[in-house]
């Protein structure tokens, strides 16, 4: 068994986990998950006599992905150095949009730890059900944490939004003049969708996946639902209803 | 002699050093999270080899220009809290 085993759960459904990942996780001495402890995989395995650490409550401390991760990855590999194997689980895919995934393995290798990621169903298996996407007909990818005034985006082509509600770091000198959805609503009614379009907000929740949906000119109302990890789903342009 | 305890998760931000020693195990993880600042970060630092209060003394009247008396109580004051932590340890040199 590897150090550190990276495992991806899927939806957060226990009936969506892989046979192979539902037996390394029943198998593990100790599992880390970055998420809430309130799901239902967490909720099954604690049922199971599992102890779990959740990293959920870091997110608290109110800094951007770019400090939070690399200290959750830190956590990660530090518990293995004391503890021995752990079970890092993560939502999804862990090679499908997840920063840490990345981060462990790079601190792990660094301190001499061994690490062996082991797929789960992606969020994206779950939202190309939901929506009736084939990305065949072409699917653009972008992820709002590396967003930048020369990003392009294609409104004939539908577009998954990753990283939606990531926090602007607390510990930062700069405060952003506007929030997150508001500067993406900005954003996508400059590159020519039109007010009335409806988006889609998608999120992994206790219960599996969540999709909320409202209209590009309203995109604010969906602050409510906003973590860190959400997904904005903007279908392309000849989906948009009539005006 | 202090030195940091090898198993504590931490993190560089800026002004700000966040640490988590992964052996203290008071409920949520948040719970067991250190957030340095001040003179902190130099202090974390400079544990990275292992130290006596001294040479953190040292460091902070040089790089703060204090008084050794105002910096010794800063050093004692970190230590103990790092020590209670269990983000630093103290060993004897024999």
């Amino acid at each position: 068994m590897a150090d550190i085993t990276i495992v991806g759960f899927g939806p957060g459904t226990w009936g969506k986990l892989t046979i192979e990942v539902r037996d390394v996780l029943l198998a593990a001495e100790r599992i880390v998950m970055r998420d809430p402890v309130s799901w239902e995989v967490a909720r099954e395995l604690e049922r199971r006599g599992k102890h779990i650490v959740s990293l959920s409550s870091l997110y608290l401390l109110g800094l951007d992905g770019g400090d939070l991760y690399p200290l959750m990855a830190d956590f990660v590999c530090r518990t293995a150095q004391r503890y021995g194997p752990v079970v890092y689980a993560l939502p999804g895919n862990p090679m499908v949009f997840e920063t840490t995934n990345t981060l462990v393995r790079l601190r792990a290798r660094e301190l001499g730890l061994s690490c062996f990621t082991m797929e789960g169903m992606s969020c994206l298996d779950t939202l190309f059900v939901c929506h009736n996407i084939d990305p065949g007909f072409g699917l653009q990818i972008l992820s709002f944490n590396t967003f930048t005034d020369q990003t392009r985006i294609m409104p004939e082509v539908a577009a998954l939004i990753f990283q939606v509600g990531a926090p602007a770091s607390c510990l930062s000198s700069v405060e952003p003049e506007s929030s997150n959805l508001e500067r993406l609503r900005g954003y996508l009614l400059e590159a020519g969708y039109p007010a009335r379009m409806p988006v889609y907000l998608l999120k992994p929740g206790p219960h599996g996946q969540i999709s909320v949906e409202c209209r590009l000119g309203h995109l604010e109302q969906l602050e409510e639902h906003l973590i860190p990890i959400a997904t904005l789903y903007v279908p392309p342009l000849w989906m948009a209803p009539d005006v | 002699m202090f030195r940091r305890n090898a198993f504590t998760a931490w993190h560089r931000t800026g002004a700000y050093t966040i640490l988590i020693p992964v052996e203290r195990r008071h409920g949520e993880v948040l719970n067991n999270t250190l957030v340095l600042k001040g003179s902190g970060p130099l202090l974390w630092q400079a544990l990275e080899s292992p130290c006596s209060l001294d040479d953190l003394v040292e460091l902070l009247v040089a790089e703060y220009e204090v008084t050794s008396e105002v910096a010794r109580a800063d050093v004692r004051h970190f230590l103990d809290r790092l020590v209670e932590w269990q983000a630093v340890e103290f060993f004897s040199v024999s």
